[in-house]
C-alpha cells in the first residue's frame, strides 16, 4: 500500500467502473475507494515521489499532515458518494465521479505547482460531465457555463504558475506575504475554484442543475480542493479574513430567498467555505486547525444534505420549496437522515459541525478579530435558519400537497445513514478528527458555556423563526445574482465582435471599391485629369446608388435589432480573393517601408 | 545508396508520380503498392538521414556531384531532417487514409490524383531539404499547383476556392521569387550558405531590404499569415478530406519552416530583419484572434476548424517572430504538435461526412454512439488544440509563453491565454454536440417535457404531474439504452481510416509526455546557437 | 392552548433557563472580549440577527434581486 497513490488508483478505476457490467462494476465502485483509504493512512508524512521532466523537478507525491487529512476525507467521500450512486446505470457518469475524486486526490499530494495544475484542470474538466450528463437544457447550458469559467479561472492560474517556473523553483510553498503578478493570479485562480463572491456564481448556477447523484460529488470536491491550496500557499493572508466573513453572509442571505431546494444548499456552501477561507486568512495554528476540521466536517454533512435533498427529488420529481410539502409521514427516514445533517451544519452539541465551527470562531477571538467572530456567528444563525428550519418546514411539514413519493433504492439510504453516523461519531468523540489536523490541538469544544452559547443561539432564531414563519415561505422567483452580468450582456458582447471584424472587413472592402472605380476614367484618358478632378472635388459624390446596390449583394447592411446575432451566413465571412490581394499587396508596402527604414516603430 | 538519401527523399515521390499516370492505365492494381512504397522509402530515408545528422552533425548533398554555387546543394541538418521525417510520415498515413475515403472517385482517377499527390509530396519534401533558394521555390510551386488542381477535386465549390486559392497563392510566390531576385542581385548567389556569407555586408542595401520585405510577404501567403489568410477557409472546407488533412497537417508548417529557414539561417540579425519580424508577430497576433474569433461564428465544422488553424499558425510563427530559444522550441514543438492535432482533427471530420454526407457541426449529435473510438480521437485532439496538460498542446503553449515572457512580450502572453479561452469554447461546443446531445428521437421528446409549472394546481393534478416527474427523474438515473441502429459493419470505419486516426490520438498524447524528450533530441538542435 | 403558544413557552423558558444558568455560573477565565461576558448576549444576538437575516434579504431581493422563473429563458 505504500507505493500506490491513491489518486492513480482512482483515476485507474474510473474506465473499469464505467466499461464493467453490473455487478463487476459495483464491486469496483465500492473497492477502489477502499482501497484508497488505505493507501492514504499507509502514506507516512514525508513520503514523497521525484520525477524530472522539462528541466524541472517534479513531485507527483508528497505526503504531510495537511494532504493526509484532506485525502483522508476525499477517500471517504468517494466511497460515500460511489455507495449514494450505485444503483446509476450509465457508466460514463461514474467514470466522471472517479475521475473528478482522483483529480481532489492528485491536487492534495501535488508536490510542485505543475502537477498541481494538471490534476487542477481534471478535476474541471470530468466535473462538467457530472452536470452535463443531467441532459436537460439547463444543465446544458449551466455545464458550459461552469466550464468556461473554471477554464478561465484555469489559466489564470496557469499564468501565474508559468511566472513562478520562470524562476526555475516549481514547489508548492507558501506564497504568503509576496505582492506581484504570481501572487494575484495564482490567488484569483484558486479563488475561482473556491467560490469566493463575486466568483462564486457558478456553483449556485450549476450545482442545482447537475444530476442527483453527481451534485454529491460537486460538493464535497472543487470547493475544497480550493480551500487546501489557500491553507497550503495563504495562510494568514489578511484579506482571505473579510473575505471569508463577507462570503459566510453572502450565502446566509441569499439562501433566505431562495426557492430550489439544491440551489439553497448551494449558498450554503458558499457560507460554510467562507469560514474556511477565513481561517486560512486568520492564519493562525488554531485557525488552520480550524479551517481543516471544518472543511473535513463539512463535506461529511454537506454530502449527506445533498444526498437527501437528492432522495426528495428522486422520489417527488420536484426540486423547489412551492412544491413540496407534508413529506414526514411518508420519508420519514429521509427526514430524520436530513435532519442530522442540518443540524451538523448549524453546529448543534452533538455533530461535528459543533466541534470543527468553534475552533474557527474561537480562533479569530483569540487573534484579535472580534467583529469577525460576531459576524461569523450572524452567518450561523442564518444557516440554521436556512437549512435547518426552513427547509425541512417547508419541505417536510408544512401545507401537504398529495405528494406519494416512491421507494428509493436502499442504498441511498446506507449511503445516508454511513455519513450520518460519521457526523454523530466525530461530534461525540472529536479527538477522532483533531489526532489528523495538522496542528497539535489543545482545544476543547465542550465547555458548558459554549454549550450555552449555542444552545442560546438556536432557541433564539428558532423564536424568530416561529414569529416570522408566513413570510418565509418558498415564493416562484428567482434571485439575480453576479452571474446576470455574463448571462446578459456577454453573449451579446462576443456576437458584437465577431459582427464588428466583419464590418472592418466590409468597409474595406467597399472602400477600396470606391477608390478603385474612381481612379479608373484616369486610366483610361490620364489628360483628362485635370477637369475631372475640379469635377469631382466640387460636385455631389457619384456612385451613392451602386454602392448602394454593391451592400446588398453583399447580404444586406446591418442586421436587425441591437444586440441580436445574425444568422449563420459562410459568405458573411469570406475574405474576397481581390480583397485579399489587396490585403498581401498592403502588408507587402508595410514591410517594405518598415525594411527600409522608412517607417519606424 | 546511403550517400545518397537526401535525394532518395525527394525522387523517390517524384518518380512514383511520373511513373503512376503510367501504371493507371496499364497495370491499376499497382498503382497503390507504388505509391504506399515510395512514400514508405521516402520515410525510411528521412529517418535514416535524421539518425546520421544528429550523430554527425550537418549533412550537405551536391546534387549530380556539381558544387555549389552553381549546382543545387541539399542540406540535412536537424531542423531539415525532422520536417522531413514529419512531411513523409504524414504522406504515407494520407495514402492509406485516401483510397479508403475516396472509394469510387479514388477507381476512376486513381492515376491522376495518385500522381499529383505524389508531386505535392515531392515538392514539400523539396522545400524542406533543399540548400538553394530558388530551388526553393521550383517545389514550393510544384506542391502548391498539385495542391490546387487536388482542391479542386473536390467537386464544385471546391473548384472555385481552388481558383481562389491559386490566385492568391500565385502572387504569393511570385513576391518571394521577386524577393529571392533582389537577394541575388545584392550578393550574386542563390545557395543559401554562400547568401549567409554574403548578406552581411548587403544588408544595409535598399535591394536586400526590400527583397527581404518580399519574401516575408510571399511566406506570409503560403503560411497563411493574417490578413493574407483569405484563401484557407474556403480551400480547407471544400477540398477531400485527405487533401485538406496532409495540407493542413503539413503544406503550411513547411512554409513556416522555409520562412524560418531564410530569416534565421540565410540572413541573421541585422538592419531590417527586427522590424519585419516584429511586423510578422503583430500579424500572427491579430492573427491568433481573429482566427479564433471567427471560428466561433461558423456552424459548418470544416470551417471552423480551417479559421481554428489560421490561429495556430498564428502560434507558429509568433514563436518564430520572438527570436528568443524558449520561443522558438514552442514554435518547432507546435508544429510537430498541430500537425499531429489538426490532421487527426481533419481525418475526423472526413470520417463524419464520409458517413453522413454532411459538414455541419450539428452532424455531429450524438456521433459519439455510432462512431466511438473516433470522436474519441477527436475528444484528445480537441483538448490539446484547447492547451490542456498532459497533451502535446499544453506543452507548445508553455514554451510560447515562456518565450514571449523571456523577449518582454507580455501583449503576447495575453493573447495566447485568450485565445485558448476562445478555442475552449468553440470545441467545447463540438464536444457538447458529440457526447450530450442526443440525436432526436421519438423517445426522447416525452421525456423532455417540462417538470416544473408556476401557480397552484389542484390535487388531482399534482398527482400526476407528479409521477412524470418522478419518472423524468428515475429516467434520468437509470439510462435507458437508447435503440441504436444496427451496425451495418464490425468496426465504425474501415480501418484503413481508422488506424490513421488512432494513431494521430495517440501521438498527440504521446507527443505532450514526451515533450522533453523531443526538445532534448532533436529540437534544440534545430535552433541556431544563438537566435537574437 | 394552541401548539404556537406552547411553543413560544418552550422556547422562552429554555432561553430563559439558560440566561439562568449564565448567571449563576459565570466563567471569567475565558472571556476575550466585553461580549464574552454580558450573560445572555448570545439570545439578544440570536433574536437581532435573525430578524435582521430575514428583513436584509427580504427587502434586497423585493427591490432588486428577485425575478420571474423564466427569466433567462426570454
Amino acid at each position: 500500500m505504500t507505493g500506490l497513490h491513491p489518486a492513480l488508483i482512482l483515476i485507474a478505476a474510473a474506465p473499469l467502473a464505467a466499461g464493467l457490467p453490473g455487478p463487476w462494476r459495483k464491486a469496483v465502485l465500492l473497492g477502489a475507494p477502499v482501497l484508497a483509504v488505505a493507501s492514504v493512512t499507509a502514506l507516512e508524512p514525508g513520503t514523497a515521489w521525484r520525477l524530472g521532466f522539462l528541466g524541472y523537478e517534479l513531485l507527483p507525491l508528497q505526503v504531510d499532515a495537511l494532504s493526509r487529512v484532506f485525502a483522508l476525507i476525499f477517500a471517504l467521500t468517494a466511497f460515500l458518494g460511489n455507495l449514494y450512486a450505485l444503483h446509476v446505470r450509465r457508466g460514463g457518469e461514474h467514470a466522471a465521479a472517479m475521475l473528478y475524486a482522483g483529480a481532489a486526490l492528485g491536487v492534495v499530494y501535488a508536490g510542485d505547482w505543475l502537477t498541481l495544475f494538471v490534476f487542477w484542470e481534471l478535476l474541471a474538466a470530468s466535473s462538467v460531465f457530472l452536470i452535463w450528463y443531467r441532459s436537460t437544457p439547463g444543465a446544458l447550458a449551466s455545464g458550459l457555463r461552469y466550464l468556461v469559467i473554471h477554464f478561465i479561472g484555469g489559466s489564470l492560474l496557469l499564468a501565474g504558475v508559468i511566472l513562478l517556473a520562470g524562476g526555475g523553483d516549481v514547489r508548492v510553498a507558501s506564497l504568503t506575504g509576496t505582492t506581484g503578478p504570481v501572487f494575484w493570479l495564482i490567488l484569483i485562480g484558486v479563488a475561482v475554484n473556491a467560490a469566493i463572491p463575486p466568483l462564486h456564481a457558478w456553483l449556485t448556477d450549476s450545482y442545482p442543475e447537475a444530476t442527483l447523484t453527481g451534485s454529491v460529488f460537486l460538493s464535497a470536491f472543487t470547493t475544497k480542493v480550493a480551500v487546501y491550496v489557500l491553507l497550503r500557499v495563504f495562510p494568514g493572508t489578511g484579506l482571505l479574513v473579510w473575505l471569508g466573513v463577507a462570503m459566510a453572509l453572502y450565502g446566509v442571505v441569499y439562501a433566505v430567498l431562495e426557492n430550489d431546494i439544491r440551489r439553497l444548499l448551494s449558498y450554503h456552501i458558499v457560507s460554510q467555505v467562507g469560514f474556511m477561507v477565513a481561517g486560512a486568512g486568520i492564519g493562525t495554528e488554531l485557525a488552520l486547525n480550524g479551517s481543516t476540521a471544518h472543511a473535513f466536517c463539512h463535506i461529511l454533512y454537506k454530502a449527506l444534505l445533498f444526498m437527501a435533498a437528492g432522495t426528495v427529488i428522486h422520489a417527488t420529481g420536484r426540486h423547489k420549496l412551492t412544491d413540496l410539502g407534508g413529506l414526514a409521514r411518508a420519508m420519514p427516514a429521509a427526514l430524520v437522515l436530513y435532519l442530522i445533517g442540518a443540524l451538523s451544519i448549524s453546529g448543534a452539541p452533538l455533530f461535528n459541525g459543533f466541534v470543527s465551527k468553534s475552533i474557527v470562531v474561537s480562533a479569530s477571538s483569540k487573534a484579535g478579530l472580534p467583529a469577525a467572530e460576531l459576524l461569523l456567528i450572524m452567518a450561523s444563525i442564518g444557516t440554521f435558519l436556512s437549512v435547518n428550519l426552513k427547509l425541512p418546514y417547508f419541505a417536510f411539514f408544512g401545507e401537504a400537497r398529495g405528494l406519494d413519493p416512491a421507494r428509493a433504492p436502499v442504498n441511498k439510504y446506507l449511503a445516508m445513514g454511513g455519513a450520518a453516523l460519521l457526523c454523530v461519531a466525530i461530534g461525540l468523540f472529536p479527538g477522532l478528527l483533531y489526532a489528523w489536523l495538522p496542528f497539535a490541538m489543545n482545544f476543547e469544544p465542550y465547555t458548558v458555556e459554549h454549550v450555552l452559547q449555542v444552545v442560546q443561539l438556536m432557541l433564539a432564531t428558532g423564536l424568530v423563526f416561529a414569529l416570522v414563519l408566513p413570510k418565509l415561505g418558498g415564493q416562484p422567483t428567482i434571485t439575480l445574482d453576479v452571474d446576470w452580468l455574463y448571462r446578459r450582456p456577454l453573449a451579446i458582447l462576443l456576437g458584437r465582435l465577431v459582427e464588428s471584424l466583419r464590418r472592418l472587413e466590409l468597409g474595406a472592402e467597399a472602400g477600396a471599391g470606391k477608390a478603385l472605380r474612381a481612379a479608373l476614367p484616369y486610366f483610361r484618358n490620364p489628360f483628362l485629369a485635370p477637369t475631372r478632378l475640379t469635377r469631382v472635388t466640387l460636385g455631389p459624390p457619384r456612385g451613392a446608388g451602386a454602392s448602394a446596390a454593391f451592400d446588398e449583394e453583399r447580404g444586406g447592411g446591418d442586421p436587425a435589432g441591437e444586440g441580436a446575432v445574425p444568422a449563420y451566413d459562410e459568405n458573411r465571412y469570406r475574405l474576397r480573393a481581390g480583397l485579399s490581394i489587396l490585403f498581401i499587396l498592403a502588408f507587402l508596402a508595410l514591410a517594405a517601408a518598415l525594411a527600409l527604414g522608412l517607417l519606424r516603430w | 545508396m546511403t550517400s545518397h538519401l537526401p535525394a532518395l527523399i525527394v525522387l523517390t515521390p517524384l518518380v512514383a508520380a511520373l511513373v503512376v499516370p503510367v501504371l493507371a492505365i496499364l497495370a491499376r492494381v499497382l498503382v497503390r503498392p507504388v505509391a504506399v512504397l515510395s512514400l514508405a522509402a521516402s520515410l525510411a530515408a528521412s529517418l535514416a538521414s535524421l539518425q546520421r545528422v544528429l550523430a554527425e552533425g550537418p549533412w550537405s548533398y551536391h546534387f549530380g556531384g556539381w558544387a555549389p554555387p552553381w549546382g543545387i546543394e541539399y542540406v540535412i541538418d536537424p531542423l531539415s531532417g525532422g520536417m522531413a521525417v514529419l512531411v513523409s510520415f504524414f504522406a504515407l498515413l494520407a495514402a492509406f487514409y485516401a483510397p479508403a475515403y475516396l472509394g469510387v472517385l479514388a477507381q476512376l482517377r486513381e492515376g491522376a490524383l495518385g500522381s499529383l499527390f505524389l508531386l505535392l509530396v515531392a515538392g514539400l519534401l523539396g522545400v524542406v531539404v533543399t540548400g538553394d533558394v530558388f530551388n526553393l521555390f521550383v517545389f514550393l510551386e510544384i506542391s502548391s499547383l498539385a495542391v490546387y488542381a487536388l482542391v479542386a477535386a473536390g467537386g464544385n465549390r471546391a473548384t472555385v476556392a481552388a481558383f481562389r486559392y491559386m490566385l492568391i497563392g500565385t502572387v504569393g510566390a511570385s513576391f518571394y521569387l521577386l524577393g529571392i531576385g533582389y537577394l541575388y542581385a545584392a550578393t550574386g548567389t542563390l545557395n543559401m550558405a554562400d547568401l549567409a556569407a554574403r548578406l552581411p555586408a548587403a544588408l544595409e542595401t535598399r535591394v536586400a531590404a526590400v527583397g527581404l520585405a518580399l519574401i516575408a510577404a510571399g511566406l506570409g501567403v503560403k503560411v497563411a499569415l493574417f490578413p493574407l489568410h483569405g484563401w484557407l477557409p474556403d480551400a480547407y472546407s471544400t477540398a477531400p478530406a485527405p487533401v485538406v488533412a496532409f495540407a493542413a497537417a503539413v503544406q503550411t508548417k513547411v512554409a513556416a519552416y522555409a520562412f524560418f529557414r531564410i530569416f534565421y539561417f540565410v540572413v541573421g540579425p541585422g538592419g531590417p530583419v527586427e522590424p519585419l519580424l516584429r511586423l510578422v508577430g503583430l500579424a500572427a497576433a491579430a492573427g491568433i484572434v481573429a482566427g479564433s474569433l471567427l471560428a466561433l461564428a461558423q456552424r459548418d465544422f470544416w470551417r471552423m476548424l480551417a479559421y481554428s488553424s489560421v490561429a495556430q499558425l498564428g502560434y507558429v510563427v509568433l514563436g518564430l517572430s520572438l527570436g528568443t530559444r524558449l520561443g522558438l522550441y514552442g514554435a518547432l514543438l507546435h508544429i510537430l504538435n498541430h500537425a499531429l492535432m489538426k490532421g487527426c482533427l481533419f481525418m475526423v471530420a472526413g470520417a463524419v461526412r464520409w458517413r453522413t454526407g454532411r459538414q455541419d457541426i450539428a452532424a455531429l449529435t450524438g456521433m459519439a454512439r455510432k462512431m466511438p473510438l473516433s470522436m474519441g480521437a477527436l475528444f484528445v485532439a480537441a483538448v490539446s488544440m484547447i492547451g490542456l496538460p498532459p497533451t502535446g498542446g499544453f506543452f507548445s503553449k508553455w514554451y510560447l509563453v515562456l518565450g514571449s515572457l523571456e523577449a518582454g512580450a507580455w501583449g503576447y502572453v495575453v493573447v495566447i491565454i485568450v485565445s485558448s479561452l476562445l478555442s475552449a469554447a468553440y470545441f467545447f461546443r463540438v464536444i457538447e454536440q458529440v457526447y450530450l446531445r442526443r440525436a432526436p428521437a421519438p423517445e426522447s421528446e416525452a421525456g423532455r417535457k417540462p417538470e416544473e409549472e408556476a401557480g397552484r394546481e389542484p390535487e388531482a393534478k399534482a398527482g400526476r404531474e407528479q409521477e412524470a416527474g418522478r419518472e423524468q427523474e428515475a429516467g434520468r438515473e437509470q439510462e435507458p439504452e437508447a435503440a441504436t441502429a444496427a451496425r451495418r459493419r464490425p468496426w465504425e470505419l474501415p480501418w484503413p481510416m481508422l488506424v490513421p486516426i488512432l494513431l494521430l490520438g495517440a501521438g498527440v498524447v504521446v507527443a505532450g509526455l514526451s515533450s522533453g524528450f523531443i526538445i532534448r533530441e532533436v529540437i534544440q538542435f534545430a535552433v541556431p546557437v544563438e537566435p537574437f | 392552548m394552541t401548539t404556537r403558544r406552547r411553543l413560544y413557552l418552550t422556547l422562552g423558558l429554555g432561553l430563559a433557563g439558560t440566561v439562568a444558568w449564565q448567571l449563576l455560573f459565570p466563567h471569567p477565565e475565558h472571556v476575550i472580549y466585553w461580549f464574552h461576558r454580558v450573560p445572555g448576549f448570545d439570545v439578544l444576538l440570536g433574536l437581532a440577527g435573525a430578524f435582521l437575516l430575514v428583513w436584509l434579504p427580504k427587502t434586497l431581493g423585493e427591490y432588486f434581486l428577485q425575478r420571474g422563473e423564466d427569466y433567462y429563458e426570454r
